[in-house]
């Protein structure tokens, strides 16, 4: 009787007990950039930023950047384009104003709490009487919410304050401190930043980014293929605009006022150019957008009558020429210079 | 495979008629003024693949359509013997009716096992909140939607792309992660729609090939093509569709002599040409 030869593969294969491996995506170091992101941000820009309207401005970016990622999850995820992130912000700034107003100012973080909740529950709403409309006719009917959020808001004034301003909000209070000063704010406004980046994060490492991308490229072959399409893209229109809610009550409390002048359709528009100036691919595009939109208007004050046209034309060359925007840049940089690096290295093996 | 018990008897694999699958009863498409299918009725069985044939624009693909909801149609259709709500999708899915089209619908911004992931049935923990704050479930049930997507490729021949990005693929390998995909979705029914246009004959025989091993007892396959050997070889029984209508079904050997199916294919050339 001879002996069965065993084929070298069979121990191999039986001692592979492993797991098997997930996709690539959930390999991907995302994490440690937004931890780095966060330490670099807090070492740095304290020391950088000291005058107070410069701080202003740091803590404007850092809400901005919020609405921005928010956006990015309906329109560069999910693939609809919403036109109502500014009325979530403006709700998201009314309710947590009215929370700190009728509960106290050591309520504010359950002031942000019920502006985020608020939020998303409208949003939800919305996307549920929406659910079979186009893009086309999605984008129109919350340009409609936001409009009409303009029209009705003023006459709320139990909510909203007399004309829809309301004044004198709280500044933020956490465990009995207030935060007075642009610094304090910002050690507040940079962690809530980190959160948003962190649930970014999460969200692009699971099984919803799959599942709205396929809804966002090719909605009716993801139907047959058994992708929720719509309850996806509710989900991310729910999660966006909260964040649009979150960054409305910042910066309520922030100023110490809120009103429909500046929640219109100039910011909406100032919103999606955030994203498009950053890149609509990335949850790093809407916070780089968010700091051109800030900065940029700022150093081109000294051009004064020219500054409109100077970001008009700034704003078409970036749109032009950065398809991907200012992230695509840093993308492109990044692979050409592993490329160069991989040249290097295999010349001088 | 998720898939209905076979009822003991049942024949199918194209060894004689096994149970009704399929049920479909006077399934009509309109466009505007436009029938586009008219009519038509159709039974396929556990085990059987079923050819549709019939010149552009006889009706094939949208019957495909009305089966797997992307189309509102008229009629009714049960799947091993459940009603089924036509022109929903999802419902289809549910049902087990999964689809291939026409042209290569593959996803370039994900990769090739992300392609065929999304089809997976198993749904758990795969929402905001799963995604969210069951980190460790979610990722086990992902583990548990990768094995099988990799099984599905390698079923369909491309376990090589694996984790790879799609947007490299060549047309022939789009074709065959599509396939992937409506198969990670456990098929009762596979509709395949035209699966062989644009390969060449190295290709489709190696689809072919694929397709033979994709049958089970379980499995009904509804496969519209132009090559009437691709066809042949696949095909237990072949439908032939003119004008919307189903105007003859049955075994290929029969089919291809049915004066009906020659006057649909080559009648009117024959005509136009002795005038």
């Amino acid at each position: 009787m001879t002996t069965a030869q065993t084929s070298p593969e069979v121990p191999k294969l039986l001692a592979d007990r492993s797991l098997p491996k997930l996709p690539g995506v959930y390999r991907q170091h995302q994490i440690i950039g937004v931890a780095i992101f966060a330490v670099a941000a807090c070492l740095i820009l304290p020391r950088v930023v000291t005058s107070l309207s410069d701080q202003s401005l740091m803590n404007q970016w850092t809400a901005y950047s919020i609405a921005a990622i928010g956006f990015y999850w309906i329109f560069g995820l999910a693939g609809r384009f919403a036109f109502c992130q500014t009325f979530m912000m403006l709700l998201g700034g009314y309710i947590s104003a009215w929370v700190t107003r009728e509960l106290g100012p050591q309520w504010f973080l359950l002031g942000l709490v019920a502006a985020i909740a608020a939020t998303a529950v409208f949003a939800a709403l919305i996307g549920l009487a929406t659910a079979r409309t186009g893009e086309f006719y999605f984008a129109i009917a919350t340009l409609a919410v936001t409009e009409v959020g303009l029209i009705v808001f003023p006459k709320l004034t139990s909510l909203t304050g007399a004309d829809g301003q309301t004044i004198g909000i709280s500044p933020p209070q956490i465990g009995g401190t207030v935060l007075l000063t642009g610094e304090d704010v910002f050690w507040l406004f940079i962690g809530l930043l980190t959160l948003v980046l962190v649930v970014a994060v999460l969200l692009e490492r699971s099984p919803l980014r799959r599942d709205a991308i396929a809804a966002r490229d090719n909605g009716p072959v993801a139907r047959t293929a058994g992708v929720p399409v719509v309850k996806t893209q509710i989900t991310l229109f729910a999660l966006g605009s909260a964040a649009g809610g979150l960054s409305g009550a910042m910066i309520g409390h922030l100023t110490g006022t809120i009103s429909t002048d500046s929640f219109g359709l100039s910011l909406s528009i100032g919103i999606f150019l955030m994203l498009l100036l950053g890149g609509s691919d990335s949850y790093w595009g809407p916070v780089l957008g968010a700091a051109f939109y800030v900065v940029i208007p700022q150093v081109l004050t000294s051009l004064q009558a020219y500054e409109t046209i100077v970001y008009g034309g700034l704003l078409l060359v970036v749109v032009i020429l950065l398809p991907h925007g200012l992230i695509g840049v840093g993308r492109s940089v990044m692979v050409t210079g592993r490329h160069l690096w991989q040249r290097r290295t295999a010349a001088s093996s | 495979m998720t898939t209905a018990p076979v009822p003991t008897g049942a024949t199918g694999l194209d060894g004689g008629p096994g149970p009704a699958l399929l049920e479909a009863q006077g399934i009509s498409v309109s466009f505007g003024g436009v029938r586009a299918v008219r009519d038509v009725s159709v039974t396929l069985r556990h085990g059987e693949c079923l050819g549709v044939v019939g010149p552009n624009g006889s009706g094939k693909s949208t019957l495909l359509n009305a089966f797997s909801g992307i189309v509102e149609a008229s009629g009714t259709v049960t799947v091993a013997g459940t009603p089924m709500r036509l022109g929903r999708p999802r419902v289809a899915y549910d049902q087990g009716i999964c689809r291939v089209f026409q042209a290569p619908q593959t996803y370039e911004s994900l990769s090739c096992l992300e392609n065929v992931m999304m089809s997976s049935r198993n749904k758990r923990w795969s929402g905001f909140l799963g995604s969210m704050l069951g980190r460790p479930a979610m990722r086990n049930n992902e583990r548990d939607r990768v094995e099988r997507a990799r099984s599905a490729l390698t079923v369909c021949g491309i376990a090589s792309r694996d984790d790879g990005p799609s947007a490299t693929l060549t047309y022939g390998q789009r074709r065959l992660l599509d396939l992937a995909r409506a198969v990670n979705a456990a098929p009762r029914i596979l509709l395949l729609d035209e699966p062989s246009a644009g390969l060449n004959d190295a290709e489709t025989r190696i689809l072919g090939e694929i397709l033979t091993n994709l049958k089970t007892p379980e499995l009904g396959i509804v496969v519209v093509d132009h090559k009437i050997d691709f066809i042949d070889r696949l095909s237990s029984r072949v439908l032939v569709m003119e004008q919307g209508l189903a105007v003859a079904d049955g075994p290929p050997g029969d089919i291809w002599k049915d004066q009906r199916v020659i006057d649909a294919y080559l009648g009117r050339a024959a005509d136009s040409a002795q005038h």
